[in-house]
């Protein structure tokens, strides 16, 4: 063993092919202005998640939330008691990789979906995402009553 | 990017396992490599004794890999294995199974020893759990042994000098064992029960 000043180490650390990926990535972030393009990203997330809130015959989403374009939907089993639907989320993530849409749940109680696509998205494409996640939670809702 | 560096580029990476003022103040920068040697900053050919501190035992900059990681990077970049797959990681996992000894049957990857042993000791903790032994929790490491370098790694690591700044990381767990190649009274009877009482206390 070399000298190990301070006993913090890591073989792979800055190695070479991982530092040219990640300079490229940061290249990229900063031409095309990826974190302006988060917020935008995050904001129409945001506002369709809302608007199926808002929907009087969906009673099952909670809170809304996100920063930049990482964002999140609770789901539960009504508005009223706001008790979390992990079952529903289970079955969204379902029929949602069935219509063709990836998603992840997290959350405690397993009751929240994540949002992060690339932002590299256009608008069109987030927009139809939303739609076939929209799509997919009104029949997982009824897949699962 | 240039190959020269000026003195002030150095200063943002905090480099591991190095004396950082010592090496920033006369820098060794390596810019390319082939086959078994490295060419430095000032155009010297050096041999490489150390397979690139181990990881690249066929070879650099083979034309074979370098071709393979290409054609990978651009046909899929990358892809998660929670709950979803991908070919390569179940091709790569059969290939290392048929080249393993009898008995490995089973690949779980990580991306540094570090996070290797971290692995196998939650596998070796969980394992005795699923026995019904959830009370046989504690690990021996070896005097001058070394793990890698996160908290469970760290703490069943014999090298003083990665060990003293952190105190016992993860909960006492590591009576330590000799070092194979201690010197002989360390083997001596009454050494060698003082000890093993030592590691009952512990």
């Amino acid at each position: 063993m070399p000298p190990n000043p301070g006993g913090l180490g890591g073989t792979y650390a800055g190695n070479p092919v991982a530092c040219a990926a990640a300079h490229a990535v940061l290249d990229a972030i900063e031409e095309e202005k990826l974190c302006d393009r988060a917020n935008a990203i995050g904001k129409i997330i945001l506002d369709r998640c809302n608007q199926i809130k808002a929907r009087s015959n969906l009673n099952c989403v909670g809170d809304v939330r996100g920063l930049g374009a990482m964002c999140a939907i609770e789901l539960v089993k009504d508005t009223a008691s706001a008790e979390p639907a992990p079952q529903l989320t289970q079955a969204l993530m379902k029929v949602a990789n069935e219509n063709g849409l990836i998603l992840l749940s997290c959350g405690t109680y397993g009751n929240v979906i994540r949002f992060l696509v690339p932002l590299t998205a256009s608008d069109q494409i987030v927009r139809d995402g939303m739609d076939i996640f929209e799509t997919s939670l009104t029949e997982a809702v009824t897949r699962v009553a | 990017m240039s190959a020269k560096l000026a003195t002030n580029d150095l200063e943002a990476f905090w480099m591991p396992f190095s004396a950082n003022r010592e090496y920033k103040k006369a820098p060794r920068l390596l810019v390319r490599a082939e086959g078994t040697h490295y060419t430095t900053d000032d155009g010297r050919r050096v041999l490489d004794g150390t397979s690139g501190l181990w990881c690249v035992s066929a070879g650099h900059c083979r034309p074979k890999i370098v071709e393979a990681v290409r054609k990978q990077v651009g046909e899929l970049d990358f892809a998660g294995t929670f709950q979803m797959g991908h070919p390569r990681a179940f091709e790569c996992a059969s290939q290392l199974v048929n080249v393993a000894p009898p008995g490995f049957n089973h690949v779980f990857f990580t991306n540094s020893g570090s996070e290797s042993v971290e692995t196998a000791l939650k596998i070796a903790l969980a394992y005795h759990r699923a026995k019904g032994n959830a009370s046989k929790v504690r690990l021996i490491g070896r005097e001058r042994g070394y793990h890698g370098v996160n908290f469970g790694g760290t703490s069943v690591g014999g090298i003083a000098n990665n060990r003293k700044w952190f105190g016992t990381p993860v909960a006492r767990r590591r009576p330590s064992a000799p070092h194979p190649r201690s010197r002989p009274q360390r083997l001596q009877p009454r050494r060698a029960g003082a000890r093993r009482r030592a590691c009952r206390r512990s």
